[in-house]
């Protein structure tokens, strides 16, 4: 029966001595994806009901806020920078300022940014980009509170026609990376 | 820097050279070798009794791939990995399948009593078997950058689980040509995950009100788990995940069947139906499921100061409503991976035996030196049919050797080469299997593979 001894060697052997070839495994470590994200964010359409109050007084500027639950994960590898675009109409007779304002999860003040949209401007787009040390504040950001205020000028009138709305978008680009 | 869940899914579908599934006809109604009464309980070995070694009974690893290959993923050249990862998962769809299999035998025991073979024994099994997420992998490569293209969720199905089957089985010699078995299953399963029915789509689109718009459509999502739970890490130790595997998991109950039939012109013909059972997840049961479609566009300021509003929890409510999203803790059953083998062989170089002409429980000897044959296997997971074909031929060189080479095809391989030896030494058995031969000479490039080995005493 030895002479088949062979034979149960040879099965052993193949079964047991089966192997990888060609292959690096460790390339794994090389491993990066850029996944681009275009993230709707805050939006909003006023006339001018919304800056007269009950007495038919004017009112010079309104503010709001809201929590951003980014999960973590993905807000500390975000990659290089975030723009929030915004897009604004405009058909009052007035300036607005535009203030974001950034608050940490224990509602600390982080910073805050501005900018102005002309009267009389149709379908106006901004870009207010955060890098460097913006960017690492905005990674910390958990709350924002958005503030409009009207500039002076002639005054608003209830029975006069006029809208004043904000559509935004965050583009920024998440680093997987399998470290 | 991030790991993401998913590309760990990539690598599993990837990786699976590094592991082994019986996908062929294996150890099937063959030779001496007591696992065989496991795929066939009606089988009979010809001998009185068996006791496996403990732990070196039967080990048995599968895995397959119909995707790509860990060769194309992990070779050793100039293009750059991300590039071949990034070609290899948009080469895969939602059709391409991972199956991993392990068997890993505690103890098997039989005996021939009076008219009946009795056996009883204990093992360890393990699934995972998953279809390729196509669209959500394609959309953790571009992101939400892509206007109007739409992710597909439809058809994703998975499922992962840890079972100790306790088995009792009794062959019997019905008549002089036939031989009939059962075996009855005790299941424990340590742990059950399982995604069911998953349907739906993902896309970016330009706003109405904002400036994009997310859209979940037409979501039909279940998953269910159930046994270990991971969530309280100060009661998840090892003799608690151990003790859950072995013992007090979730309870099943099940059957295999079998048959065997001598024909007079030495045709023989088999079949057996393994795991008719059902596993009741009654242990920590989990069922989450959503239907619905959920569209944002982001959060609509009210500056309404006398009624502010909570934007991310309205959010978040508007979301589970509409994706009718539900939680419960319901008991739910399971049906076992059914498989279906049947096989048709035709005897060569019959020998005459002195004891008797045809099979019988007195019979100690083959009564051929060698077979040809056919065998057809069907596997059901989670409603996912895996179906195999071989044909096979078989030599018995004395008492002493037996072997069986094969040729395989299913839906991992057309080109599986496959060989069985069963060694015997006395009243020491081993016996070894192997599938893909060819593949197993380079595992990165084969798309399946499957390596059973085993240890037994008979007499």
């Amino acid at each position: 029966m030895f002479k088949y001894s062979f034979l149960l060697f040879f099965f052993l052997v193949i079964s047991l001595s089966s192997c990888l070839k060609e292959v690096d495994f460790s390339q794994t470590d090389d491993f990066q994806l850029i996944q681009p994200i275009d993230m709707p964010f805050v939006y909003f359409d006023f006339n001018q009901t919304n800056f007269i109050d009950a007495q038919n007084n004017e009112i010079q500027s309104i503010t709001d806020e809201t929590f951003i639950r980014i999960g973590s994960d993905v807000r500390t590898n975000i990659r290089d920078k975030v723009e929030l675009e915004i897009n604004t109409f405009n058909s009052f007779d007035r300036d607005f300022t535009l203030q974001f304002g950034f608050y940490d999860v224990n509602n600390v003040f982080l910073f805050q940014k501005s900018i102005v949209i002309s009267a009389q401007s149709s379908n106006t787009t901004q870009f207010i980009v955060f890098e460097g040390e913006d960017l690492n504040l905005f990674q910390l950001m958990y709350k924002v509170e958005t503030k409009v205020t009207m500039s002076t000028g002639a005054p608003v009138q209830s029975n006069v026609n006029q809208s004043f709305s904000l559509k935004s978008a965050l583009h920024f680009n998440i680093n997987y990376t399998s470290n | 820097m991030m790991k993401n869940p998913i590309f760990h899914t990539l690598l599993m579908f990837l990786n699976v050279a590094n592991l082994l599934a019986q996908t062929g006809v294996g150890i099937y109604d063959f030779s001496t070798i007591p696992q065989t009464n496991l795929e066939n309980p009606a089988y009979s070995t010809l001998k009185q009794g068996h006791v496996s070694i403990p732990l070196l009974g039967n080990q048995q690893v599968f895995a397959g791939s119909s995707g790509a290959t860990a060769y194309d993923v992990f070779a050793k050249n100039a293009i750059p990995f991300n590039e071949k990862l990034q070609t290899a998962v948009y080469n895969m769809n939602s059709d391409d399948t991972f199956l991993m299999q392990q068997q890993s035998e505690l103890i098997n025991i039989g005996y021939q009593y009076q008219d009946y073979y009795l056996s009883f024994g204990i093992y360890e099994e393990g699934l995972l078997y998953s279809n390729f997420p196509s669209g959500l992998s394609k959309l953790f490569y571009e992101g939400t950058s892509y206007l109007d293209k739409k992710y597909a969720i439809d058809g994703y199905k998975t499922q992962s689980n840890l079972t100790t089957v306790y088995h009792f089985g009794a062959q019997k010699q019905w008549n002089a040509d036939t031989n009939v078995g059962i075996r009855i299953k005790i299941y424990n399963q340590g742990f059950d995950a399982r995604v069911t029915g998953a349907t739906g789509q993902i896309f970016t689109s330009n706003g109405t009100d904002n400036l994009y718009r997310y859209t979940l459509e037409d979501a039909n999502i279940n998953v269910h788990t159930s046994g270990i739970v991971l969530d309280n890490y100060d009661v998840v130790d090892q003799n608690y995940v151990v003790k859950n595997i072995l013992i007090s998991g979730n309870k099943g109950l099940g059957f295999d069947l079998g048959f065997t039939r001598n024909y007079e012109s030495n045709w023989y013909l088999s079949s057996s139906l393994l795991d008719l059972g059902f596993i009741a997840h009654t242990k920590n049961a989990k069922n989450y499921s959503a239907k619905g479609t959920y569209t944002t566009e982001g959060i609509e300021l009210q500056f309404d100061a006398q009624n502010p509003e909570y934007y991310w929890r309205k959010l978040e409510t508007e979301f589970i409503e509409n994706v009718n999203y539900q939680e419960t803790d319901k008991a739910y059953f399971t049906l076992r991976p059914i498989q279906w083998n049947t096989l048709l062989m035709k005897k060569l170089n019959k020998r005459r035996l002195a004891e008797c002409a045809n099979m019988s429980n007195n019979q100690t000897e083959r009564d051929y030196r060698a077979a040809w044959g056919v065998f057809s296997k069907i596997q059901i997971y989670n409603k996912s049919i895996f179906p195999t074909a071989s044909v096979f031929y078989e030599h018995y060189f004395g008492n002493f050797l037996d072997v069986r080479a094969s040729y395989s095809a299913n839906r991992f391989s057309y080109t599986n080469l496959g060989a069985v030896a069963s060694f015997t030494i006395w009243k020491i058995n081993l016996y070894t299997s192997v599938d893909n031969i060819l593949g197993l000479t380079n595992l990165a490039k084969t798309n399946s593979a499957d390596v059973q080995f085993g240890l037994n005493i008979i007499w």
